[in-house]
């Protein structure tokens, strides 16, 4: 086996002799080696989760900011039948032409035996040894989105780090072979919106299930061209709304589940008694027992004790379910239906004395921006507002909340109407309208009782709490102080 | 100390931490996590030793100074305070504190219950007093700190 790594450089300064060079917008991987049963079992807890799912071959070795040492490299050859290494650094990109023409890049330095295993699939189509360049330039493989981006061409000259080098290719695709299977993720509906928190906890099951789904779901090229379908699998991820609800759903068109070998397994597992009747959703709804595993062996991507189980806990969690259905030859479905109304409320976000609050559009009439001449006092300490011949009691919600004192004018302050149950109107001064949007309410602990004029919380994008208001208990509640006794306002 | 442990085992375990240059400590099993500081959203009208409420992965978090609470000045807040996630019964909560300092495990027999002294309001939130390397820790009684009902509020 030979190696062609010479040397390697984070700083690319002192160019990179030996290494061909890729760029990818992502990626991740260090030295891949394709090896042999016996490491494999070892090297098998250390993979992270994550990494193997590109990982180039059977077990890859990570080192942070160095390279592998002479004796690790010499232990890795020797147990592996075939070892690719790979430097992955960050770096800036530069046309060399306008200095503003720039991106910081994630780098991939390849050697020789890249791709170990997958498939590289490039624009136009070339070989991986095109990365030796032309005229003495090393050439380079870019991403189509930083290609789009600083309006790049193969045959074109970049700069990394004081090298050029001559663009040959876009990267189409870069397959990953860890499993010896070839996968093609599609994502639709990304754009259907969930509550953050929701997603924060989706992150892991639906990992699980992708892993799942290329594990366990599709087949390897020559099963799915034995049956007629194209060596690609394709694993489809699509969230949508749907009656109140989102629906996610994790699609594979694989050979969907083997009944009879599930069957099997739980009545192995003593899950279920041998002489059972079960329908075909029954069988189905095995996967979801604690401690269910339907690979002959355990692979590095899933089956680590993780199971189906765990997925559906954490969906259940989060108030939704989860439901399989498979048809032999064609494939499996997941889905998983999540409430959007934990309790979704439509509101207007403002800021009050910088304090963020949401106020329920519902009982928003209408928003306006006070002039003096709107503004009339009532009291020592109380204002009325003038709109469309009626007087509205003026309220400083800044004031209301404990959060300030009164303002010595409210001249071009920005007023919400707000309509009570009754009909009566009252004008509520906020410092900013931020935005309008939908929020998932939150309930206060109980332990603070009444909180006078505050109905519930949220959370916003930024991870903080808005209290949401009631803006009708607040005007019940409220002391109409708009002005200190010191201030003469305009009216 | 939570009832569920208090005859049946001899050895108590106390985490101990730092407010105003003293030294306090609640029974470990009622901390759920410490946390590093983060701003509390406040809220109106809630009493002074109610810091807010914080984010605590989805769900509203209501966060007691306990400085304040015990009738001391306000923690200062910044990132050199955590927050102790206690559960007292059904009630979770944060405690505002300068720093975590020491997990102590003891045996129950070196706690002491605190003398009477009726002009300290901090005096009825302590369970009891303990001596460890010359310091003297203060064992917080958390059902006082934070009581159950909704009478104290609003």
């Amino acid at each position: 086996m030979s190696l062609s790594l010479t040397i390697a450089r984070r700083e690319l300064r002192g160019g990179i002799r030996g290494f061909w060079v890729m760029l990818l917008c992502l990626m991740l991987g260090v030295a891949a080696i394709a090896s042999v049963g016996l490491v494999r079992s070892a090297i098998e807890r250390a993979l992270s989760d994550q990494g193997a799912v590109l990982l180039g071959g059977d077990a890859q070795y990570e080192f942070t900011y160095r390279r592998a040492k002479p004796d690790e490299l010499q232990w890795i050859t020797d147990h592996a039948t075939a070892v690719s290494e790979v430097i992955d650094f960050r770096s800036m990109l530069s046309t060399g032409i306008d200095p503003a023409d720039r991106a910081l890049t994630q780098v991939k330095a390849v050697d020789g035996a890249y791709p170990l295993t997958g498939k590289l699939q490039l624009d136009p189509p070339v070989t991986p040894q095109a990365l030796k360049g032309e005229g003495g330039v090393p050439g380079i493989f870019l991403d189509p989105i930083l290609a789009d981006r600083l309006g790049l061409k193969p045959g074109d000259k970049v700069q990394l780090g004081g090298q050029d080098f001559v663009m040959m290719a876009r990267i189409v695709r870069e397959a990953s072979g860890a499993v010896g299977k070839e996968v093609r993720l599609r994502t639709e509906g990304e754009a259907t919106e969930v509550d953050k928190t929701v997603i924060e906890r989706l992150a892991d099951p639906l990992t699980h299930m992708i892993r799942n789904a290329v594990d366990h779901g599709l087949e390897t090229p020559e099963k799915r061209q034995a049956a007629g379908k194209p060596p690609e699998g394709v694993i489809t991820l699509s969230a949508q709304h749907r009656s109140g609800r989102v629906v996610i759903e994790v699609v594979d068109d694989g050979a969907g589940i083997n009944r009879p070998k599930v069957r099997q397994i739980a009545i192995d597992k003593g899950l279920i008694s041998p002489d059972a009747a079960l329908s075909d959703t029954e069988i189905d709804n095995l996967l979801f027992l604690p401690g269910f595993s339907t690979a002959d062996q355990v692979s590095a991507l899933s089956g680590r004790g993780v199971g189906m189980d765990v997925v559906r806990s954490a969906i259940q969690s989060l108030g939704g379910r989860i439901t399989i259905t498979s048809e032999p030859g064609k494939g499996t479905r997941f889905s998983i239906s999540l409430p959007l109304t934990l309790a979704v409320l439509d509101g207007m976000v403002v800021n009050v004395a910088g304090e963020t609050l949401v106020v329920p559009l519902s009982a928003i009439l209408e928003t306006a921006t006070l002039s003096s001449d709107d503004i009339r006092s009532l009291g020592p300490e109380t204002n009325v507002i003038h709109v469309r011949g009626a007087f509205v009691p003026l309220y400083d919600l800044g004031a209301e909340l404990g959060y300030r004192s009164p303002k010595s004018s409210y001249d071009g302050g920005i007023v919400l109407l707000t309509a009570q149950e009754n009909g009566a109107r009252s004008a509520l001064v906020v410092d900013a309208i931020m935005e309008q949007r939908q929020v998932v309410i939150k309930g206060l602990q109980r332990s603070y009782g009444h909180i006078p004029g505050v109905a519930a919380a949220t959370i916003l994008g930024d991870g903080q709490i808005a209290l949401i208001l009631d803006p009708a208990d607040l005007v019940q509640n409220a002391t109409g102080r708009t002005r200190s006794a010191d201030f003469a306002l305009a009216g | 100390m939570t009832e569920q442990n208090t005859q049946s085992t001899s050895e108590v375990e106390l985490l101990s931490f730092r407010l105003a240059d003293e030294e306090y400590s609640v029974d470990i099993m009622s901390v759920r996590e410490i946390r590093g500081w983060t701003r509390a959203t406040p809220l109106p009208h809630a009493p002074a030793h109610v810091r807010g409420v914080i984010n605590l992965r989805g769900t509203v978090l209501p966060v007691v100074d306990l400085s304040v609470r015990l009738g001391m000045a306000p923690v200062e807040g910044d990132a050199r305070n955590v927050i102790i996630v206690v559960q007292v019964g059904s009630q979770t909560a944060g405690l505002l504190v300068d720093a975590v300092s020491d997990i102590l495990a003891l045996p129950r027999s070196e706690l002491q219950t605190p003398p009477e002294l009726a002009a300290d309001t901090a005096h009825s939130f302590i369970e009891a007093l303990t001596i460890v390397e010359g310091r003297m820790i203060r064992v917080l009684d958390l059902t006082a700190v934070l009581p159950d009902d909704t009478a104290e509020a609003a």
